[in-house]
């Protein structure tokens, strides 16, 4: 394809789009007249986007949209209550690092209550934190989500 | 932004639970459009609508009344989309179902061959689009699905509207290129009729 025709390829879907402001519209059209081969381009277009004006996505039906607003409300109080316990219990595991640091009277088996779901969340933490340094480098989707 | 719309806002971030109900209602169809042309399928796609939702609910206090609250929304919908997909994709469990033209009303003056050579070709599309990129996938969804116009896509994507008319063409073209690779007829060279 010729570099001046490079100009006008965006144009085509502008036109088709309706969305071309006059004098573009009036160029493209004398370059469509005078170049068969982005006129048989544009015909390939024009096709392309009638065909995808004709998709249709299921659209779910009333019960879905009734319960919709239930369904967000719900997602809306499970993650309060993730957030209430998450901070509960890191509460209770500073209070028992605290007790098992400081307080002689803790029993053998109060320490060892105490210490399981310390090395526990230590291991989840360190494994969640290796998976995110692993996916970071790997991940195509990351520089595309905007925060 | 209409002034009802800004109002109903207000109350919203204000903490009205009838107005976030409202602005859920007004939303809930275009936020599952826009997640099924990420995810695919049916469930998934009103799963991450409804979490998109959920995410709005919890940013409302940090939403800036002065802007509209589509656009916002729809970065929320997108990263939703985008982080499942991360997930699903590392678990490879991506289903698709074809969006179909089923529905949609052709004009008087069609004939007969050119619904049926639009309805071969739009299948083909509904199969391709999703080996589209993303972005290329999402701009198609909210010209031809949501029927926005560029100006609108403009704002909803924070890009130029030229790149709205560039991004839109690539995607077109990427979308011929892998029908000509699956031979579909319908895109011969046949004059336009």
């Amino acid at each position: 394809m010729p570099n001046d025709c490079d100009q006008f390829q965006p144009m085509m879907s502008g036109r088709l789009d309706g969305e071309l402001d006059e004098l573009s519209n009036q160029k493209l059209q004398k370059h469509l007249a005078e170049c068969p081969r982005c006129s048989a381009e544009y015909q390939k277009l024009a096709r392309i986007v009638a065909a995808t004006d004709r998709l249709r996505i299921e659209i779910p039906p009333d019960e879905v949209w009734d319960s919709f607003l239930a369904g967000a409300y719900n997602r809306i109080e499970r993650k309060t209550g993730w957030v209430a316990f998450v901070v509960g219990a890191v509460a209770l595991v500073v209070l028992g690092i605290w007790l098992f640091m400081m307080e002689p009277w803790a029993s053998a088996l109060v320490k060892i209550l105490i210490a399981v779901p310390v090395v526990g969340l230590l291991i989840i933490f360190v494994s969640v934190l290796r998976e995110r340094l692993f996916l970071a480098k790997i991940d195509r989707y990351s520089r595309e989500i905007q925060r | 932004m209409a002034s009802d719309e800004a109002a109903i806002l207000h109350q919203a971030i204000g903490g009205n639970p009838a107005a976030f109900e409202s602005l859920v209602r007004t939303y809930q169809k275009k936020a599952y459009i826009v997640a099924y042309g990420f995810v695919g399928n049916r469930e998934d796609a009103v799963d991450l609508a409804q979490e998109s939702f959920a995410r709005a609910f919890k940013a409302l206090n940090r939403f800036d009344e002065s802007l509209p609250f589509y656009p916002w929304l729809h970065r929320i919908i997108r990263n939703v989309c985008l982080n499942f997909l991360r997930k699903k994709r590392r678990h490879g469990e991506i289903s698709l179902n074809d969006m179909v033209d089923k529905g949609y009303d052709p004009p008087d003056d069609e004939t007969p061959d050119r619904t049926a050579e639009l309805g071969e070709l739009s299948k083909a599309i509904s199969a391709a689009m999703f080996q589209l990129p993303h972005d290329q996938r999402e701009i198609l969804v909210l010209r031809h699905l949501q029927e926005m116009s560029y100006a609108e896509i403009a704002t909803c994507l924070g890009i130029p509207q030229g790149t709205v008319m560039s991004r839109l063409h690539s995607a077109r073209v990427n979308l011929r290129g892998l029908l000509e690779d699956v031979k579909v007829s319908s895109l011969g060279s046949r004059k336009e009729g």
